[in-house]
Order: C-alpha cells, then structure tokens, then sequence
C-alpha cells in the first residue's frame, strides 16, 4: 500500500538532505584537515602531533556518523506520524495536506498500560547501552587512574596508530576470527553433509546431541579441559599420546609457544563452535524438496553428482549468509582469546578488547582510560563500518537486511 | 514381510503405489559409504567426547600421575568431598547459583515485557521505541566506557551488577517479539474488549501461549548466566563475591588450591572443579536438547 502523507514526506526529505550536507561537511572538513589546512586544524588541537591524515579521516567518519543517527532518528519519526495518519484514516491519503490527528496526548492515553511495562526496559537500555555511548567523549581525554579528565584532542590517536601493540593487536582480531569463521563454517558444512547421507536415525540424533554439546559448556571451561589435556606434565593426555607413538621426546608446553598456540586456538574453536554451526545448514538440507533429488536419480546421477547439483547450491544461500552474518561481528571477539592466553604469549596474541583490558586494568598506574576509550572507539567505528558493508551485501544477496 | 522388500501402499480404490526411490530405499541397505560415514562419525563424537571423559576420569582417580588412562585405577570421590565441605568453593558456586536462577527471571520479565510493546502496532513512538534498541546491536559505547558507567553507579563489586548487566538482551528480546507476532491478534483485541487490561492480556495471553519460547530463551539466559566470565572479570574484584567460573580460572591459574580431602591431589581438585561446572546443564541437556536447538530457530517462523 502507498502511503502519502505531507508531513512524513518533508520530515524524509529533510532527513535526506541532513544527511547528505552533514556527509559532505564532514568530508570537506576532513579533507581540509587532511590536506594540512593550519586554521582548521588548529582550532582542534594545537600540541597533537597526530598525523593530519588521521585526523582528517576520523572527523569525516564521526561527523559522517552524528548525521546518520541524526537523520535515522528523524525518519523513525516520520514512519511514526505516517503510521498513524494511516491508520486513523483507513485509507491512503494522496492530497498532500497534512492529516489532521487527535492530539497525539490522546492517541498515547490510550496505551498508557504499555508505556508503563516499557519503562523497565527502558531505563536498563539507556542506562546500559546508552550511557556508556557519552563515554565516548573520553576518546579525546587524558584520564588516569587518578585525577580528573584533561582533554586532549587527537593526541590519543596519536599514541595509538604509534603503538605496535595496537597494530599487533587489531590484525589480531581480523586474522583470528576470519580464519575461525572460515574453518568452522567449512568443516560445519562438511558435517552437515555427512550427517544427512546417515541412514541409521537413532545414530544421527545421537551424533547431533554429542556434537552440539561443547557449545553449552563456557570458555573458562573449554579452557580449562584443554589447558589440562595440553599440560607438559605426564598428565596431559595429548603430549603423553604423542610420546608413545614416538613423534616427540618430551613433553611440549604448546600454549606457551606463539606458533602453536595459533594452531590450538583454532583447533579448540573448531571442538567447541562448528557442531552448534551445523544446526542451520541441517535446518536447510531438511527444507530441501525430496522431488529434486528423484529427478536426479532418473536423470542418472549418483550421490556425489546429486550433492553437487543439487544439495550444494541449495546450500550456498545458507553459507553465504552465515558469513555474512558473523563477518559483521568479528571485532567482538574478547572471551575465548582472553582465557586461553598466558603470560608468555600474550603479546603476541592480544585482540582489541583484550589490549583494552590488560591497558586498563592490568598496567597499574599508567593505565589512561582516555587512550583505551580511543581503541575501544576506533574497534566500534571499525565494526559499524563491517556492519553496513554486511547490511548491505545481505540486502544484495537474500533481499533482506542482517537485522 | 521380508526386510528388504520395496514398500508397497495400496490406495483405497485398489490401485497398488510403490514410494519415488529414494523413499522406498529398503531401511537396511548398507553400503560402503554408509559404513564410512558411520566411522567418520564415531570418530568426531570421540574428539568430542574424549576431553570431556578424560576429565570426569581424573576428578574420580585418586593416584597422583594419571597418563594415558581412560578408567579410573584407584576410584574414590574425595575430590568432589573437597569442594562441598570448603567454604572458599561453596561461596562461589552458591553465588553462580543465585546469579543464575535471579538473572534469568529479570531477563525473561524484560524480554517479554519490551517484546510485548514492541507488538503494538498503532502505539505512538513504537517505531522509534524499537529502533532505539535495534541501534544498541550496532553500536555501542565499549569496554570501557561501559565500566565507569558501572563504576559511577555503584555496580562495580556489587552482587547486582552481573545480574543487572546481561539482563536487557537485544538479541533475545526481538527473538520474543518474531514469538509473540505469531499469536492471533483477536486474542488480545476480545481480551480488550472483555475488559482486560494490557497487562491482564500479558499474563493471561501472551505469556501462557508462548511457553516453548519462554523456555528457549529462558535456557539461554540461564546457559550465559551460568557460564558468565567477562562481566565478573570486568566489574568484580571482591573473591567473596566471585561466581564458580572466576574461581575456576583462578585455580586453573594458580597452585592456591583449597585443602584436598583424604587423597584427593591437586589435580583432583582441579578435574572436579571443571565437572561441578558443567555438571548442571550436562544433566538436564539431553532433556532439553530440543529447547536449545529451537531458540534458534524462532526467529525464522516468520520467513
């Protein structure tokens, strides 16, 4: 049904062109910035010696930012008034006048039970969620452990982008979940293939129990299995395996040692993540219609021609978006990280969230809540970024977005 | 008949139907793939099976090097013994327990409330009511933001804040709201014009009528409560007030064990420890299975 109302058609243009000259504004400024324009970039901050190319792509993508939510919030309303003018009228309103309404007091009284139950929830979101987003501000304070916040400008970022740490850590991250992501959803479509060729129905259900199990257990646990199936001593099961079969002298300490620790790391997340992965593309192999199969069978194909005629495209929608899906979150990742690591290690593993942690809490008095706000800033942006890119590329692909 | 005889219906008016071919496949036929793909899976559910069996294994071995065995030699349950008769273990797991059992009640009442508003089409600021939450899943203030948020309400080492923290879930609450679009709607519109408050619907209604997904979601949050590690790590720093998988990673870490029980080892403890943690949902999870693999699947009913 088309919907024409004057007063949500201007409030979506306004929205529109808000969001374009706020774009634009930033950018120019950024480019400004970024080109080394001195009266810009002295208003900002006079002592940072931020690269003037940071600088200038950071105030692009938060002004870029501010707009967005800006105008976002300004269509929710116009939906709002346009739902409701709808809605009151029972039919389309084509004219272009503005609907005349009850007083919205009235419309709201109304549903004054609902507002009520609302209120719960809405004083844990804002108090949870949007909150901490004002924290944000202290991306460009100088905040320690004791004193007040003295406002910096960019000389956070500063620190950041020189830090090898921080470089370390955010390939990290990217390293990390994409291999994990790549190699659960692989051997989880593997598996799914294998279990629905299974004749025996007691053994399937069996198997998909038993495989599903890891996921329930925490990572605090799965940590400590493996930290007691990988220990050195004669008790670790795997060392005192590899000895009999003669591969090794002695026993190898694998969590302490950086190469390997990458190689269990994924071996762990493969144990714990890929039978719980599984249960989508099962739900899929399941929806498939039983009639492609028996045209197959009278076309002649066998079993490996009908998974790849027929079983495997049905599939490639299901993977496609697993993918995407979880590529919009990858720099969450912070628990599994955190409890497998160790001291002789942790340089050279660290993700962004655990940089953060151990820069906070575990640097004693150095520790600025200032600079690893900024990291925990820049992580977000670089999330928001995946997020629209994966919005996007879900609306190409299955028509819809990832939310 | 025999057993591997093709399956024959015989339809009312007389006319006999064998099934397509890949239906009427005798159910014993047994090839070389199947066989395979039956030790391929033997062998996975091992892998699986095996960390966790050895484990359980080690809490209930007595002798002090354990190797490559996977029986017990020298059975005995002073492990177990050694963590129901300390203090310093009964604290944390007591503390799991109320977390977890208080957690999930606050987080399903949220869940279902906000779920229960976000149905009502027509209510003004609903649109902007759910784009609201809807913009917490993709941006959010960070670790440490979020921390002097707590810190400056008092949350930090308070018994409270794990509790609080993981209640309002976005994810679970719109997983409730897809549930709740499936209930008619001239249930709630008779109910309102019997004269029944929005709230009477909500308990009278909403809630009776979506018990599958009450328990599916009520699963996960007792699946994180139990399991959660980051929001003690992050806001607790009191031990007495640690939840079982603090203590866990503690001991893990560390030769600060409590005092072993006749001849419990260290080791003991340890395996004991990690089976107390899982323990619980280990015993209720083959029940449950079916509610654990639903609550993923709500939110695709409607697609």
């Amino acid at each position: 049904m088309v919907r024409y109302d004057s007063t949500s058609l201007k409030l979506n243009k306004l929205a529109k062109y808000l969001l374009l000259v706020g774009v634009i504004l930033s950018v120019v400024v950024g480019i400004l910035v970024f080109t080394g324009s001195q009266t810009v970039s002295g208003l900002l901050s006079e002592d940072s010696a931020t690269e003037n190319y940071v600088k200038g792509i950071l105030i692009a993508a938060i002004g870029s930012l501010v707009t967005w939510i800006i105008s976002f919030l300004i269509k929710s309303y116009a939906k709002l008034v346009q739902d409701t003018a709808d809605i009151r009228n029972g039919v389309p309103v084509f004219t272009g006048k503005t609907v005349k309404e009850k007083p919205l007091l009235q419309r709201m009284s109304k549903y004054w039970g609902f507002y009520l139950m609302f209120i719960p929830v809405l004083i844990f979101v804002l108090v949870f969620h949007y909150a901490p987003m004002f924290g944000i501000q202290y991306a460009f304070y100088s905040w320690k452990i004791v004193g007040d916040p003295v406002w910096v400008g960019f000389a956070n970022f500063d620190k950041l982008f020189s830090q090898s740490q921080f470089s370390v850590s955010f390939w990290n991250t990217i390293e990390f979940s994409v291999v994990k992501l790549l190699l659960n959803t692989g051997l989880a479509v593997v598996i799914s293939l294998l279990l629905n060729e299974m004749i025996s129905l007691k053994f399937k259900k069996l198997s998909q129990t038993i495989i599903y199990l890891p996921h329930f257990m925490s990572w605090v646990v799965t940590a400590s299995v493996f930290s007691l199936m990988l220990s050195p001593s004669g008790n670790g099961l795997i060392n005192q395996l590899l000895i009999k079969m003669g591969i090794i002298d002695q026993g190898i300490y694998f969590m302490a040692d950086k190469q390997w620790w990458r190689v269990w790391y994924y071996i762990i997340n493969v144990w714990r993540e890929t039978g719980w992965q599984t249960i989508i593309f099962m739900a899929t192999l399941t929806s498939i219609d039983p009639g492609l199969y028996e045209a197959a069978s009278i076309d002649g194909a066998g079993r490996w021609k009908k998974m790849c005629y027929v079983t495997f495209p049905a599939l490639a929608n299901t993977i496609i978006t697993v993918l995407i899906l979880n590529l919009a979150k990858i720099m969450n990742l912070f628990e599994s990280v955190f409890v497998l690591q160790n001291d002789s290690v942790r340089r050279s593993t660290n993700v962004l969230q655990t940089y953060v942690y151990y820069q906070t809490f575990n640097s004693g008095a150095s520790a600025d809540y200032g600079y690893t706000t900024a990291i925990g800033l820049f992580r977000s942006l670089v999330g928001l970024v995946l997020m629209v890119i994966c919005n996007f590329a879900s609306k190409k692909v299955r028509g819809r977005g990832i939310m | 008949m025999a057993k591997n005889a093709p399956i024959e219906y015989v339809t009312p008016s007389g006319v006999k139907v064998t099934p397509p071919a890949h239906i009427n496949k005798p159910k014993s036929q047994i090839t070389v793939f199947n066989i395979i793909n039956g030790i391929i899976f033997v062998i996975v559910c091992l892998i699986i099976l095996v960390p966790i069996w050895k484990v359980l294994v080690d809490s209930l071995d007595l002798t002090a090097g354990y190797g490559m065995k996977l029986i017990p030699t020298k059975f005995g349950l002073d492990g177990y013994k050694s963590i129901f008769t300390n203090k310093s273990l009964l604290q944390p797991l007591w503390v799991s327990v109320y977390t977890t059992v208080s957690g999930t009640f606050l987080g399903l009442l949220l869940s279902t409330m906000g779920a229960y508003v976000l149905i009502q089409w027509e209510m003004p600021f609903r649109t902007f009511f759910a784009n609201m939450l809807l913009v917490t899943m993709i941006f959010s203030g960070g670790m440490i933001p979020s921390y002097l948020v707590m810190r400056a309400i008092g949350l930090t080492d308070n018994p409270l804040g794990p509790i609080l923290l993981p209640a309002i879930n976005v994810y679970n609450l719109v997983l409730m709201r897809n549930f709740f679009e499936g209930i008619p709607k001239s249930l709630f519109e008779s109910a309102d014009l019997d004269g029944c408050t929005p709230m009477g619907a909500f308990w009278r209604i909403a809630l009776p009528l979506s018990k599958a997904a009450l328990a599916s979601i009520g699963l996960m949050f007792a699946v994180a409560y139990w399991n959660d590690y980051t929001n003690f790590k992050l806001y607790i720093t009191d031990r007495n007030l640690y939840n079982f998988q603090m203590k866990l990673r503690d001991m893990m870490q560390s030769s600060d064990l409590p005092e072993a029980v006749g001849g419990a080892t260290e080791n003991t403890i340890r395996n004991a420890c990690v089976i107390t943690a899982i323990l619980p949902f280990m015993v209720l999870y083959p029940f449950l299975q079916k509610y654990f693999v639903k609550g993923i699947n709500i939110g695709a009913v409607k697609e």
